[in-house]
C-alpha cells in the first residue's frame, strides 16, 4: 500500500477511535509503544474505589510480547517499582493497572483494533485492567470489514483461537441511558499507532 | 399462568400511570431515531437488510446440517456440543454441566435465550448461586424483575431506583450518581467474576464452518465470563447458526447500528476451540447447548419462518408508539416489541401471546427498521388470521366477513346509520356514545354522518372530464360516508389542474378492517374485487385520500392474492398505479404558492403512519402546507395518532393517551389548525379535541387546500 493511502487510513482510524472515547498516540516501534505503556502506568492514579491497598505497587500486564523484550521491560519497570507480569497470579489477580497487547491489525472505518490472544489469561487481563494499551502497526490498517474478513476467517479456522475486536473502552448505558465508560472492562483505551 | 384481558388492561393502566417510564421511553425513542439515522448514514440500508435477509434465509434452510457441522468442528476442537429440544431439557443440561464440573457459583452474561427458558430460576432451585453480570440484568435480577428491553434491560428504572437497590446490596446508602453506581457495580461484580466456577453465556453468532461462537458486548462482561471461570456453557438458539465467518460481516455492520446506533460494539469476541488447561493444571470445560424450543416447528412454517431471521436488536420496540408509551412489560413477555410479540406466540404459546398480539396498533413503524428485513406488520396480520382460524373468529370479524364484501349491504347499513343517529347528532358529532361502544370509548366524540354521502354529493360535472392525466378515485368508507366533503374537495383539486377523474361505482371497502381483525379470507375476497374493478378502468393513476386504504391496496394485496400467481402481473400494475394524494398534487400537478389566497393560517402537520411508511410520502404534504399557509413545524409530527382503526376499541386508554399527547404538542406550538392526509387521523384527533372541549380544528389536506385556493376557474 502507498504511503499516502496508509496515512489516510491512520488518520481515519484515529478519528473513529477517538469518536468512541479511545486515546490515539503515535510511536516509532513496538519498543517505544511499550515505553508509553510504562509511562501511563507510572502516571496512573489509583482510582479510590479500585480495590487493593493505596500503596501497593503499580502493575503492568504484558500480553504476548516476545521473551527478550519482555525481560528487558521487566527490568526497566522494576527500577521504577512497577511490577510487570504475564499471568493473572499474585498482584495481578484482581486485575492490573494497565495491560499491554499488540494488535493483529486495525479497521479504520470503525476505529477497531483486532487482537488475537494466546491465552485466556491475556484476554482477561486486557479487560480486568483500568487502562488498556494496544500497539497497532500503521501498515496493518485495513479500510473496513470487507478487508478484515479474510484475515479473521483464516484465524477462526484454526484449532484454538480467541479473536477480539476492540473499539473504545468498556461502556454501559444501562442506567437512564447515560453513557458511562469503564463498566467491567478498562476505563481507558489507548491505541499506539506504530510505524513498523 | 397467562394474563387475563382484565389483568392485562390493569397492567396497561399501571404503565400509563408510571410517569417516569413514559418520559424515559419517549426520550429514548427521540434520541434513538436521530442516532440510528446518523449511524446508518451513507449506507444503502435496503440493500444491506436484503443481504442479511438472504444470508439468514439460506442458513435457516439448512439448520440441521449447520448444527451437525458446528458440532463436528467444535468437538474436534475440544468443545462439547448438544441440542436441547425444549426449555426443560435445556435447563437440565445446564444443571448437569454444573454438577459434572462441581460448579456452585455461576455468573451469567445477558442472554435472551436463557430468559426464554427461565434458566435462572432453575439454577437457583438447583441450589446454585447465580449472578447476572450485564449491569442492567443485574439490576433487574436484584429487584426480582424481568428485563423490559432486549438491549436495555433496566430502561424502566431511574437512577434513584437503582441507587436504592444497590444500597440494599452495599448495606449503606448510595447516592443516585450514575458514575458512582456503575463503579459500585464494577467492584461488586468483579468479585463475582473472580470467584465464579462457571459462566453461562448467550451468543450472537454460531459459525458452523469453524465451530466459532461470536459474542457482542459493550461492558466487557462477555469477555470476562468466557475467560475467567473454568467452565463456560453457552446457550444458543438454533437460529443463531450461520454457515461460516463469511456470513458475519453484514450482520456485524447492521446489528450494533440498529441496536444502539453504534458502528460496532466495544467488544466483539470470537471464540474457537477449547483453550485447554488453566494455570493450576485444571482442564477447562467449554460447552455449547443449542436450543430448539419450537424453532424446528417454526422452520417448517412457510408463513412465519422469517421471524427466525431476527438478530435481537430491539429496533422494532424502540420506535413502536405503543412500546414507547407502556414499555416491555406490557408489550412483551420475555421478548418485547413486534418481533417479541411473534416470539411469545411461538415460544411461549398462544395464551401468553393473545393480548400482546392484539396490542399492535398496525402503524407499521417497525417495518423498514428491521435489519433482517422481517415484514413484522405483515406477520402480525398473519398471526391474527391464524389465531382466528384456530380459535374461531371474533364476533366483529364474523360480522365484517358478511358485510364488507357486499357493497350494497355495507353501504345500506351506513346509510341506515344516518337516520338512526339523527336525534343524537349535534355540531358535526354524535352527542353520546353509541350503544355498541362502552363508556371507555367516550374520550373521543364520534363524528355524525352527514346527510349526503360522496356519491350523492359529488357534482357529476367533476367526473370523467376531458383532462390529460386520468385518475381513478378509491373513496374508502370514511370518505364516502363520514367526510364526503373532503373527497369532493380532493376531486376538485385534481380537476382544476386538468385531471380527468373517474369514480368506479362498484367499489366498496379496501378490506383493511377485515385483515386487522384476522379475516384474511374476507380481505382477499375484497382485494380481488377491487383489483378487477380498477384494472377495468385502465387509468394512469389510482388515488385514495385515505393513506391507510391506499397503502393496504398497494402493499398488502400482492400477499393477500399470493396464491393466484396468474395475477402477479395485474397486481404489479395495480400497485404501480396507486400514488399518494399529496405527492401527486405536489410532484405532478405542481401545486405551489401561486395557487392559494394569502391567509394567516398557522398549519401544523400530522403525518399518518401509512402515508409515510406505506406510500413513502412525507416531504410533499409539508411542501403543500408551506405553499398554502404558514407551516408550523412541531415535534413528533409523524408519531401515530393512536387511532389504529379497531385498535382504539380494544385499548382505549392507550389510544387516548397517544392522541392527547399529540394534541397537546400542537397546542403548545401555537398552531391554528392541524392538517393530515388521513380521515382516520382526522376522526381521532378532532374527536378527542371535541370531547375535551378544546378548539383546535383538525382538517384533511384536501379540504384545507381547497378552502384556501384562489377563487378562479374550477375553484370554490
Amino acid at each position: 500500500m502507498s504511503e499516502t493511502a496508509n496515512a489516510d487510513l491512520a488518520r481515519l482510524f484515529a478519528e473513529n477511535a477517538r469518536a468512541v472515547g479511545a486515546g490515539v498516540l503515535e510511536a516509532k516501534n513496538l519498543e517505544e509503544a511499550l515505553a508509553l505503556a510504562l509511562k501511563v502506568t507510572r502516571e496512573k492514579t489509583k482510582a479510590p474505589d479500585s480495590g487493593g491497598a493505596a500503596n501497593a505497587p503499580k502493575t503492568l500486564f504484558l500480553a504476548d510480547v516476545p521473551d527478550e523484550l519482555y525481560r528487558r521491560f521487566e527490568e526497566t519497570a522494576g527500577k521504577e517499582g512497577i511490577l510487570v507480569g504475564r499471568d493473572l497470579a499474585g498482584d495481578f489477580g484482581e486485575g492490573p493497572d494497565a495491560a499491554f497487547s499488540v494488535a493483529l491489525f486495525g479497521i479504520s472505518e470503525t476505529g477497531t483494533a483486532v487482537l488475537r490472544f494466546d491465552s485466556d489469561d491475556s484476554r482477561a487481563a486486557a479487560l480486568l485492567c483500568e487502562i488498556q494499551v494496544v500497539a497497532l502497526g500503521k501498515s496493518s490498517l485495513v479500510p473496513g470489514f470487507g478487508e478484515a474478513e479474510p484475515k479473521m476467517t483464516e484465524i477462526m479456522r484454526e484449532t484454538d483461537s480467541r479473536l477480539v475486536m476492540v473499539t473504545g473502552p468498556s461502556r454501559t448505558s444501562d442506567i437512564e441511558r447515560v453513557l458511562t465508560l469503564g463498566a467491567h472492562g478498562p476505563l481507558e483505551l489507548l491505541v499506539v499507532l506504530t510505524e513498523d | 399462568m397467562a394474563r387475563s384481558m382484565g389483568r392485562y388492561r390493569e397492567e396497561i393502566r399501571e404503565a400509563l400511570g408510571d410517569s417516569y417510564l413514559g418520559a424515559v421511553l419517549d426520550k429514548f425513542a427521540r434520541q434513538y431515531e436521530v442516532a440510528r439515522e446518523e449511524a446508518f448514514a451513507g449506507i444503502d440500508t435496503r440493500a444491506l437488510f436484503a443481504e442479511i435477509a438472504a444470508i439468514k434465509d439460506e442458513a435457516l434452510k439448512n439448520i440441521p446440517e449447520l448444527y451437525e457441522t458446528f458440532k463436528r468442528e467444535a468437538e474436534k476442537r475440544g468443545v462439547g456440543v448438544s441440542l436441547a429440544r425444549d426449555a426443560r431439557e435445556c435447563r437440565e443440561t445446564i444443571l448437569k454441566i454444573a454438577e459434572e464440573t462441581g460448579s456452585r457459583k455461576i455468573i451469567k452474561t445477558k442472554s435472551m435465550t436463557a430468559e426464554e427458558i427461565g434458566l435462572n430460576e432453575a439454577l437457583i432451585a438447583g441450589g446454585l448461586e447465580v449472578c447476572e453480570t450485564d449491569l442492567g440484568e443485574w439490576i433487574v435480577q436484584l429487584r426480582g424483575e424481568r428485563p423490559t428491553h432486549m438491549v436495555l434491560p433496566a430502561i424502566h428504572l431511574s437512577r434513584e431506583a437503582v441507587a436504592e437497590t444497590f444500597s440494599g446490596v452495599a448495606g449503606t446508602r448510595l447516592e443516585p450518581d450514575i458514575e458512582k453506581l456503575v463503579r459500585f457495580a464494577r467492584r461488586e461484580l468483579r468479585r463475582k467474576f473472580l470467584e465464579a466456577d462457571m459462566a453461562v453465556t448467550g451468543a450472537n453468532f454460531a459459525l458452523a464452518e469453524t465451530g466459532t461462537l461470536g459474542i457482542l458486548t459493550n461492558e466487557g462482561n462477555g469477555g470476562l465470563a468466557t475467560s475467567l471461570p473454568g467452565t463456560v456453557a453457552s446457550v444458543v438458539g438454533l437460529e443463531k447458526l450461520l454457515a461460516g465467518p463469511g456470513d458475519l460481516y453484514p450482520i456485524l455492520k447492521a446489528l450494533p447500528r440498529s441496536a444502539t446506533a453504534q458502528k460496532i460494539t466495544a467488544y466483539a469476541t470470537f471464540l474457537t476451540g477449547n483453550p485447554g488447561f488453566d494455570r493450576s493444571g485444571k482442564k477447562r470445560e467449554r460447552r455449547v447447548v443449542f436450543l430448539d424450543n419450537g424453532r424446528s416447528r417454526l422452520l417448517g412454517d412457510e408463513v412465519f419462518r422469517s421471524v427466525l431471521r431476527c438478530v435481537r436488536c430491539g429496533a422494532c420496540a424502540n420506535l413502536c408508539p405503543v412500546y414507547r408509551l407502556v414499555g416491555g412489560r406490557v408489550l412483551g413477555h420475555v421478548y418485547v416489541g413486534a418481533a417479541g410479540l411473534l416470539f411469545t406466540h411461538f415460544f411461549h404459546g398462544a395464551d401468553e401471546a393473545r393480548h400482546i398480539v392484539a396490542n399492535c396498533i398496525g402503524c407499521e413503524a417497525c417495518k423498514d427498521l428491521c435489519p433482517a428485513g422481517i415484514d413484522l406488520p405483515g406477520l402480525v396480520f398473519d398471526l391474527r388470521d391464524r389465531l382466528a382460524r384456530e380459535e374461531g373468529p371474533s364476533l366483529w370479524s364474523l360480522l365484517l366477513s358478511v358485510v364488507l364484501p357486499d357493497r350494497k349491504l355495507w353501504h345500506g347499513l351506513l346509510k341506515a346509520g344516518r337516520f338512526v343517529q339523527k336525534p343524537f347528532a349535534r355540531g358535526g358529532f354524535v352527542k353520546s356514545v353509541p350503544a355498541v361502544l362502552t363508556e371507555e370509548q367516550d374520550f373521543r366524540a364520534i363524528p355524525a354522518l352527514p346527510p349526503e354521502n360522496f356519491r350523492e354529493l359529488v357534482d357529476e360535472r367533476d367526473l370523467n372530464g376531458p383532462g390529460d392525466a386520468r385518475v381513478s378515485i378509491f373513496a374508502g368508507c370514511a370518505h364516502e360516508f363520514m367526510y364526503p366533503g373532503d373527497l369532493v374537495a380532493g376531486v376538485r383539486l385534481l380537476v382544476r389542474k386538468g385531471v380527468s377523474v373517474s369514480f368506479p361505482v362498484e367499489q366498496a371497502c379496501c378490506g383493511l378492517p377485515a385483515l386487522t381483525l384476522g379475516g384474511r379470507k374476507t380481505a382477499a375476497k375484497i382485494a380481488l374485487k377491487n383489483l378487477e374493478i380498477f384494472l377495468a378502468e385502465d387509468t394512469d393513476h389510482i388515488i385514495s385520500l385515505c393513506p391507510s386504504c391506499a397503502s393496504h391496496m398497494k402493499n398488502r394485496y400482492p400477499a393477500l392474492l399470493g396464491d393466484m400467481p396468474e395475477l402477479s402481473g395485474d397486481l404489479a400494475k395495480f400497485a404501480r398505479r396507486i400514488v399518494d394524494f399529496s405527492a401527486f398534487l405536489f410532484n405532478v400537478l405542481k401545486y405551489s404558492k401561486e395557487d392559494f389566497e394569502s391567509n394567516s393560517e398557522k398549519a401544523a402537520f400530522h403525518g399518518s403512519c401509512h402515508q409515510r411508511l406505506g406510500l413513502g410520502a412525507g416531504r410533499e404534504p409539508r411542501e403543500l402546507l408551506a405553499a398554502a399557509a404558514s407551516y408550523v413545524r412541531t415535534e413528533d409530527e409523524e408519531l401515530c395518532c393512536g387511532f389504529g382503526g379497531t385498535y382504539s376499541l380494544k385499548f382505549p386508554e392507550i389510544s387516548k393517551t397517544l392522541t392527547e399527547r399529540k394534541l397537546d404538542g400542537y397546542e403548545r406550538a401555537g398552531a391554528s389548525v392541524v392538517v393530515t392526509d388521513c380521515p382516520g387521523c382526522v376522526m381521532e384527533l378532532s374527536g378527542v379535541e371535541e370531547r375535551r372541549r378544546r378548539k383546535l380544528p383538525v382538517e384533511h389536506m384536501a379540504g384545507f387546500l381547497h378552502r384556501l385556493l384562489k377563487k378562479e376557474g374550477g375553484g370554490k
